[in-house]
């Protein structure tokens, strides 16, 4: 076993700091067997919940989900190991950085491919799902049932998300940014509507139902006002406050958004981020800074590679949305 | 094998609307199970040929009695069954192969490990606990006064380094299937996974 360590310490050769979290520091690594680039998470130890749960738990159920998916779009998990009572886990190395689906959480590699991360929350299909916790997904893409306190929830918060995060990518600026659970429910209905019993049959059963006031809604045209029809069509069908009539992955893949010209662009050929990760990581820190302020964002553009993208020929953006508000 | 194999038979006649309302739920449920029955012939062609030697009704009895004790849900012990089955064949297994004098056929007489068992047995569920999504965790303070009045004086420190041991002894695979793995998928294929029905109703009736 004591061999065996050394011989795992010596396999990843480390070439640079690439961020911190709360529960894990991540490095930038050369695999000497086979010379590829990984990036290794070392779990932190010392921490105080280390000492009152033993090891981490998050870091178990991200390894636990990760063995059992095997996906192209999945970042992979390459390798665990550990040494006295450090965790330290091996993944695909991304060029972008690093159970939500929320932008932060995908990432591109080298040849563009797209690939999910973080699934410290994510829940299994076939595993028990009698009482979930509803304090699951970032607020921002935090669907209403779950903000209304479900317990019962299905596949549908993914869809929302995936909403919100393609909302997002067409104005360059979160969506919907909540500061509470409430606030984040007054962002939701103002830009949407708020929804009725006849629109969502059993949402004032929901344990955290509120009333709110009436809001009309802005129609996703003047939110997205260079997206076409096809792609308002596929929004509105994430965007649908009934989870049980929002528009599951299957129904999005077949809309008519995906098919319609123009073709997605290859991965290979994908503009490349023309700074390096930090530099990237602190200009989107800035613009979420100057978010909280208050201050006009619709200039700002977080990620290089996203002011080249062929589907986000979007001048007006966030200004339309906060303007109609 | 015969277990999921039947699953699946309920599942596909499900697909054809005798069994589910709900299309969606079965189409996503056939696909689990047939991915789960691949992985369990997978399973079941490289199991070791000591596998199940310690899924004695008296460990079970052991594991079960804690967890409730523990007040963990009913999915925690059922894990750690597994877990635990895992790491001491692969822990044997090490051993024997590091004592070439010993026969495959006889008795070990481990003092350590004898003693070490109980502690082996608790980490598995330790660690179980940790990969149910809703299961509370067991806190190092009540873990340490557990394994006491089990006659075992443990630091919390030790306690972490005996959750590593295994953890690091199952070579960090964590993901095998329980038999709460296919009776869940079934649950919900039938439609009877309501959040109002007590789990322990569903799974020990």
């Amino acid at each position: 076993m004591a061999q065996d360590v050394k011989v795992r310490a010596k396999r990843y050769e480390k070439l640079d700091f690439l961020g911190e979290g709360q529960f894990a520091t991540v490095y930038k690594a050369r695999d000497r067997t086979n010379d590829t680039i990984v990036a290794i998470k070392k779990i932190k130890v010392g921490h105080r919940t280390e000492a009152k749960d033993g090891i981490n738990r998050t870091a178990l159920r991200e390894i636990k989900l990760l063995q059992e998916l095997h996906h192209p779009n999945i970042i992979g998990l390459l390798d665990a190991f550990g040494h006295k009572s450090n965790i330290s886990l091996v993944f695909d190395f991304m060029e972008t950085d690093l159970e939500d689906l929320k932008p932060n959480n995908l990432l591109l590699d080298g040849s563009g491919v797209l690939k999910l991360a973080d699934f410290g929350l994510a829940k299994s299909f076939g595993s028990p799902s009698r009482v979930y916790t509803h304090q699951v997904v970032t607020r921002w893409y935090r669907s209403p049932e779950l903000l209304f306190g479900a317990r019962m929830y299905g596949v549908g918060v993914d869809m929302w998300a995936v909403g919100c995060i393609l909302a997002e990518l067409l104005l360059r600026i979160p969506f919907m940014a909540g500061d509470s659970d409430l606030d984040q429910l007054t962002k939701i209905f103002e830009a949407l509507g708020t929804p009725t019993e006849e629109t969502w049959p059993g949402m004032s059963n929901l344990p955290d139902y509120v009333c709110f006031k009436q809001f009309p809604g802005t129609p996703l045209e003047h939110i997205f006002s260079a997206a076409g029809d096809d792609l308002l069509e596929l929004l509105e069908g994430l965007f649908t406050f009934n989870p049980s009539t929002r528009t599951t992955a299957t129904q999005a893949l077949k809309s008519s958004y995906f098919s319609n010209r123009p073709a997605p662009t290859p991965g290979p050929q994908l503009p490349r981020p023309n700074c390096p990760p930090d530099a990237l990581r602190e200009k989107e820190a800035v613009g979420h800074k100057r978010k909280i302020e208050g201050l006009d964002t619709s200039e700002e553009q977080p990620l290089c590679f996203c002011s080249e993208a062929p589907f986000l020929q979007l001048n007006c953006g966030s200004k339309c949305f906060t303007e109609s508000c | 094998c015969s277990s999921s194999t039947c699953l699946m038979k309920c599942c596909c006649s499900g697909d054809r609307g005798s069994l589910v309302g709900s299309t969606r739920v079965a189409y996503g449920a056939s696909d689990f199970l047939l991915s789960a029955m691949t992985a369990n012939k997978e399973n079941l062609r490289n199991l070791p040929k000591n596998s199940g030697d310690f899924k004695t009704s008296a460990i079970i009895a052991d594991i079960f009695r804690i967890t409730q004790q523990l007040g963990l849900d009913p999915l925690v012990g059922y894990q750690a069954v597994e877990l635990l089955q895992r790491f001491m064949v692969k822990h044997l297994t090490g051993y024997l192969s590091a004592s070439p004098s010993l026969s495959d056929d006889q008795p070990i007489h481990n003092e350590e490990l004898v003693e070490k068992f109980p502690l082996i047995l608790f980490s598995c569920i330790r660690l179980a606990s940790k990969l149910s999504f809703y299961s509370q965790m067991i806190d190092s303070n009540v873990a340490v006064r557990l394994l006491y009045s089990l006659g075992h004086s443990v630091t919390k420190q030790g306690v972490l380094e005996l959750e590593l041991m295994v953890l690091k002894g199952l070579e960090f695979r964590l993901d095998f299937p329980n038999p709460l793995t296919y009776v869940e998928t079934l649950l919900e294929v039938l439609r009877h996974n309501e959040p109002c029905v007590p789990v322990q109703l569903l799974y020990h009736q």
